[in-house]
């Protein structure tokens, strides 16, 4: 059931009930008001006649009352008030009617009630379909008064009354249920604004939002609602961006995977088919040859990626000149193939991070610019201490990046040259590794380069911000300034 | 002699297809990108090229547009097994599709079919004394029809197309019957015996230990 109509069904009931109490209650108060007063006004005939009655019977002497009907002396003084249907009987003790106006009776037991004290009492009994109030006194003569007047018209008017509020007490509760339905669901219309949205969003329309102008908890929960729908298209995009990078590092996987299969496939395949020279022979087991090579180049990279990529990574302090010098004593082989000199120049300085990562990551970088460089040129690695960090830079004067390749080189088997990176041996995963290393490390880098001009790929890693560490910068700034800037160690791999 | 354009930027596969193409018979040239491979086209005529999808310079799809204004039947290469570049690629209008890696008899099988399609193939194919007319389908020698059944004459043409070629019984399956060989079946070897013996080819079509046939000429 929708909230307005519980509303409804809850308020319009406790209305009713209320009205019902509050108006029954008056009507009843009421009632008895006006009862009460036609009793009142009843004593008091009774009180009035009998007053008259006895001052009449006071005034005159026993015989001049024998001599007198009673009926005459009663009509000295009181004459019947034609409006009202009543009467007014005398009657002695023996219950032997003296006088009466009117043959009304009605029945009553007042005057068993009547006590020495109490000489006075009334009662409210029927006759001729009728309600009457009876009122009975003893005078001092010892003889009853009794007057009844006649009280319908205090019922009639109450019945009409009651007539009037019941159709009022309709009229109001069908006004009333209207107004309460109404407004219930004005207010609801916010919460139904509300779930519109929410099942929209629900069905995928990441765009949807709530707009409500109240400040009331709906409001409050329209704007929740919205923030939340932010914070998950939000989310959304970042997973599908994820999905669709992997969706295409999947793709490209599967191509880099199959392109030397299909070598190595089709080469057997010949081989074991044909007969073929020797030289034949030969060149088809080279190739097979390399292309099993690059395979196995490719799961070693894929390898060092998920490790690099799953990694928790312990930060410790290593010296960046012995890392650095290490990194040129494991490339110094290859280098040395192709007479390439590696000069490494350090500053004092401390890096945060792990060890093999960043060997990895100088490693790779030094092979790459091995490969991009000429017999005989040179590559420099060079370590600079900055005041919130550690800056190593690797330049070569190899054939250089054109700029708009620049931008994708760290992208998964993207090869600006795949021609010459395959016969060098490259899977197109190198920078994507050292992108990841750099990652972990939070540390920053940039490439710059010109065709022809060679590549400076610039790694800047930032000390971890620690009170801790301060006395140590200190110390190492104090120690750089004892021994000038330019202190560096030269060292040549070749 | 029938010219071939192999269009591949991976030397060795494009190296692989020229060895066994030219083995097989036909003339071959290879385009290591896009672009050279546009001005091949432009500048001398092919029977058929064979096209690489991921390309440098001008992409595989470019090139197949380029070579619809001169009318050359197209076979592409594609690594990725993505279903929407095959239809893409058909669409295009390229005659078929290999998917890397692929086996060498699956290559000169497309290769030949799209060929026949296009009657660049002789209609007429000859094997000592037996002429094979493969437009009816049609098998005589010395003059008398020898009547095949549909699997003997796909295995003789298959035999026909590998010269001095040993063919593996799960390839001659793959290619005759389709679907997976599952390397216990008698199925090839009584189809080759009866083939051998309906054409005369006893000396001819011989068995490999192990391994299957050879049509040796």
């Amino acid at each position: 059931m929708r909230l307005s109509w519980k509303l409804f069904f809850i308020t319009t009931p406790i209305f009713v009930l209320f009205l019902t109490f509050f108006g029954t209650w008056i009507i009843q108060d009421s009632l008895q008001n006006s009862l009460d007063q036609e009793i009142e006004r009843c004593m008091l005939e009774n009180q009035t006649f009998q007053s008259s009655y006895e001052l009449t019977r006071n005034a005159l002497s026993g015989e001049q009352w024998e001599q007198l009907t009673i009926d005459k002396a009663v009509a000295s003084f009181y004459r019947r008030d034609v409006g009202r249907s009543g009467s007014m009987r005398i009657y002695d003790a023996r219950g032997e009617v003296l006088y009466q106006d009117n043959a009304l009776r009605v029945e009553h037991e007042i005057r068993e009630q009547l006590t020495e004290e109490q000489n006075v009492g009334y009662e409210i009994g029927q006759a001729q379909e009728q309600t009457f109030v009876v009122v009975l006194c003893r005078s001092s003569f010892g003889d009853y008064i009794e007057t009844t007047r006649s009280i319908s018209g205090v019922y009639e008017k109450w019945d009409e009354l009651y007539a009037r509020y019941r159709a009022g007490v309709l009229l109001l509760t069908v006004l009333a249920g209207g107004v309460i339905l109404g407004l219930s669901f004005f207010m609801t219309r916010n919460m139904q604004k509300l779930s519109r949205a929410t099942r929209q969003f629900a069905q995928g329309q990441y765009d949807v939002r709530v707009k409500i102008d109240s400040r009331d908890e709906i409001g409050r929960l329209a704007d929740d609602f919205n923030w939340m729908a932010d914070a998950m298209k939000r989310q959304m995009e970042q997973l599908q961006g994820d999905v669709h990078r992997q969706e295409e590092f999947t793709a490209a996987f599967a191509h880099e995977l199959k392109t030397p299969l299909t070598s190595i496939i089709g080469y057997a395949d010949t081989i074991r088919q044909m007969e073929l020279s020797k030289e034949e022979t030969d060149m088809c087991a080279d190739y097979i040859y390399r292309q099993g090579k690059r395979l196995q180049t490719l799961s070693y990279k894929l390898l060092e990626m998920t490790m690099a990529g799953k990694q928790e990574i312990v930060r410790r302090e290593i010296l960046a000149r012995e890392l650095l010098e290490e990194v040129a004593q494991v490339a110094g082989a290859a280098l040395q193939e192709k007479q390439i000199s590696l000069y490494v120049q350090a500053e004092e300085g401390m890096l945060f991070g792990d060890r093999d990562l960043l060997m990895s990551l100088f490693l790779n970088l030094v092979d790459n610019a091995r490969k991009a460089s000429e017999q005989g040129s040179s590559i420099w690695v060079t370590g600079q201490a900055q005041y919130d960090g550690y800056q190593i830079t690797v330049a070569d004067e190899g054939r250089g990046i054109a700029p708009e390749e620049l931008a994708r080189i760290t992208e998964a088997f993207y090869m600006v040259d795949k021609s010459r990176a395959r016969k060098e041996g490259g899977a197109g995963l190198g920078l994507a590794l050292c992108q990841k290393i750099v990652d972990l490390h939070q540390a920053v880098w940039r490439f710059e380069s010109e065709p022809g001009q060679g590549l400076r790929v610039t790694v800047l890693f930032y000390n971890p911000v620690r009170p801790a560490r301060r006395p140590v910068r200190l110390r190492e700034r104090e120690e750089r300034q004892r021994r000038g800037r330019t202190a560096g160690r030269r060292r040549e791999a070749v | 002699m029938i010219k071939i354009l192999i269009v591949e930027d991976e030397e060795p596969i494009a190296n692989l297809i020229r060895m066994n193409l030219g083995k097989a018979g036909y003339q071959c040239e290879i385009a290591a990108d896009g672009e050279a491979a546009a001005d091949a086209i432009a500048e001398r005529p092919f029977d058929l090229i064979l096209l690489d999808i991921m390309l440098p310079k001008l992409n595989g799809y470019e090139v197949l547009e380029y070579a619809k204004t001169v009318d050359v039947p197209v076979i592409f290469l594609t690594a990725m097994g993505d279903t929407q570049q095959k239809v893409k690629g058909l669409k295009l209008g390229a005659e078929d599709y290999i998917a890397k890696p692929f086996e060498i008899a699956e290559l000169l099988a497309r290769v030949e079919t799209v060929l026949r399609r296009y009657r660049k193939t002789e209609r007429q194919l000859r094997l000592f004394d037996i002429e094979i007319d493969t437009d009816s389908r049609t098998v005589t020698q010395k003059g008398h029809q020898v009547d095949l059944t549909t699997k003997e004459y796909e295995l003789l043409l298959l035999f026909l197309r590998n010269k001095n070629r040993a063919l593996y019984r799960e390839t001659i399956y793959e290619n005759v019957w389709g679907g997976e060989y599952n390397g216990t079946g008698r199925t090839v070897d009584l189809h080759v015996q009866r083939l051998k013996k309906k054409l005369g080819l006893e000396e001819h079509i011989v068995a490999i230990y192990k391994v299957g046939y050879r049509l040796e000429c």
